[in-house]
């Protein structure tokens, strides 16, 4: 009873694994599904850094058990460009430079991406606030922030 | 490690009844912000996982002859975007807004914040202030605790090893009530709280009324600061009065020196924080 068949979505593509009830979210996108984007940093909840979207929260994967992700509908970095063309997101972090060393960057950009999905009246003020659960330590805040206002107005201006 | 999600409560309840849910060290999984931390950063090991989120049962908030339920299983993404409790309990809104960050709120449950006993528990307070019961099931029955007795010490609750928190319940605070939480932290965002206070008092005739007061951080468990709150209840608002009452509650606390902050530094927080949270406006 220690393995356990999960089904999920992840990226619109549909996923059915065998996975130790032991192994973390985190480590069964890492390491069994070789998407290395979602980032671990702090491993308790505190940085953000592996922040991915499941069922349109976003969610600390290293908090979760993979067999929890049973029956839910995934969203990680890998899964925002689509045909070459990217998020308007990831376009703001490019066009503010808002990257510095970068490891921090996937976790931000699904913070935000939940946001923006789930508030269409977010506003740039909110900005802070909605990623106050991500870390930066280059401490890029500034910059971050602006990228994600970049976003905002591009995605107003469709 | 034994994996199990069952489908609802009566299965739940026979579940941890079990002798194989003790045998293994069972362990309920609810929103596991606490629980993964403990297994992956604290060592605690466990050969079976309850996994209770499915229980829809659990989850949800309700006013009903002006008594609000909140179901053990609501996260505090729920409790934020309540308008029930925004309306009719506004410090429990206030402390899930200063709760950690977004990416835990949609995970993290009332029910775990409650179980986990700690001192700092955000919502622990407000609850207090409330006078908040907390239903208890086992297959056994059901009993209902306040909140007031249910902590005996810093992870340590009245709960049976087969017993569960299923829900809470309190009744709304009239609109005219001054209902305030504030969390001294660290920092803004993610801190645990160095000390925390919740309030909930009326005003008559320029005479405090209902007055309630809840510590969080200062003590082995939260604490009600019921000389204080004597103190105040009938007296004129009158600066001498709350001075009077903020030196008594700093007396009421028990608080230990630890990382987050020292015993002294804690009681002239108290001393200094609840007279700016009974301000008239």
């Amino acid at each position: 009873m220690s393995k356990y068949n999960i089904t999920l979505e992840l990226n619109g593509v549909k996923r059915s694994n065998i996975v130790d009830t032991e192994k973390l979210l985190l480590n069964y996108i890492r390491e069994d599904l070789h998407l290395t984007g979602t980032k671990e940093s702090c491993g308790e909840g505190e940085c953000g850094s592996c922040t991915i979207i499941m069922d349109g929260e976003a969610v600390n994967s290293c908090l979760i058990l993979a067999v929890e992700a049973d029956k839910t509908k995934i969203t990680t970095i890998e899964g925002l460009e689509i045909e070459g063309n990217l998020d308007s997101i990831q376009q703001g972090f490019i066009d503010e430079h808002g990257v510095q060393c970068g490891f921090c960057i996937p976790g931000f950009i699904m913070t935000a991406r939940a946001a923006i999905d789930s508030d269409p009246d977010l506003k740039s003020s909110d900005i802070p606030g909605v990623v106050a659960g991500n870390l930066c330590r280059c401490t890029g805040y500034v910059k971050i922030f602006k990228s994600i206002e970049k976003a905002l107005r591009l995605e107003r201006k469709r | 490690m034994i994996y199990i999600k069952p489908a609802d409560k009566k299965e739940l309840l026979e579940l941890v009844a079990q002798p194989s849910f003790r045998k293994n060290n069972g362990q309920i999984l609810a929103g596991g912000s606490d629980l993964l931390v403990k297994i992956e950063h604290f060592g605690l090991k466990t050969g079976m996982i309850v996994d209770v989120k499915s229980i829809k049962s659990l989850r949800g908030i309700t006013k009903k002859d002006n008594l609000i339920r909140i179901g053990s299983l609501t996260t505090l993404s729920d409790i934020l975007g309540s308008k029930i409790l925004s309306k009719n309990a506004p410090n429990l809104t206030q402390a899930a807004n200063n709760f950690a960050a977004i990416q835990m709120r949609n995970r993290s449950t009332i029910g775990g914040n409650i179980c986990n006993a700690s001192p700092a528990g955000d919502l622990i307070p407000p609850l207090y202030a409330l006078d908040a019961n907390l239903k208890l099931e086992s297959h056994r029955g059901i009993r209902t605790v306040n909140i007031q007795r249910f902590f005996k010490g810093p992870g340590k609750t009245v709960l049976k090893p087969d017993e569960l928190l299923s829900e809470i319940s309190f009744r709304a605070l009239p609109s005219s009530t001054f209902s305030r939480f504030y969390k001294l932290g660290q920092r803004e965002s993610m801190a645990i709280a160095v000390v925390s206070l919740a309030l909930n008092f009326n005003s008559e005739n320029n005479r405090f009324k209902d007055v309630r007061i809840a510590l969080g951080s200062v003590a082995p468990t939260v604490i009600r600061a019921k000389e204080a709150e004597k103190i105040l209840d009938g007296s004129n608002i009158l600066p001498e009065i709350v001075e009077k009452a903020a030196k008594i509650a700093a007396k009421e606390c028990s608080p230990i020196s630890d990382v987050r902050g020292s015993a002294d530094y804690r009681r002239l927080m108290i001393l200094r924080l609840l007279p700016e949270l009974l301000k008239i406006a």
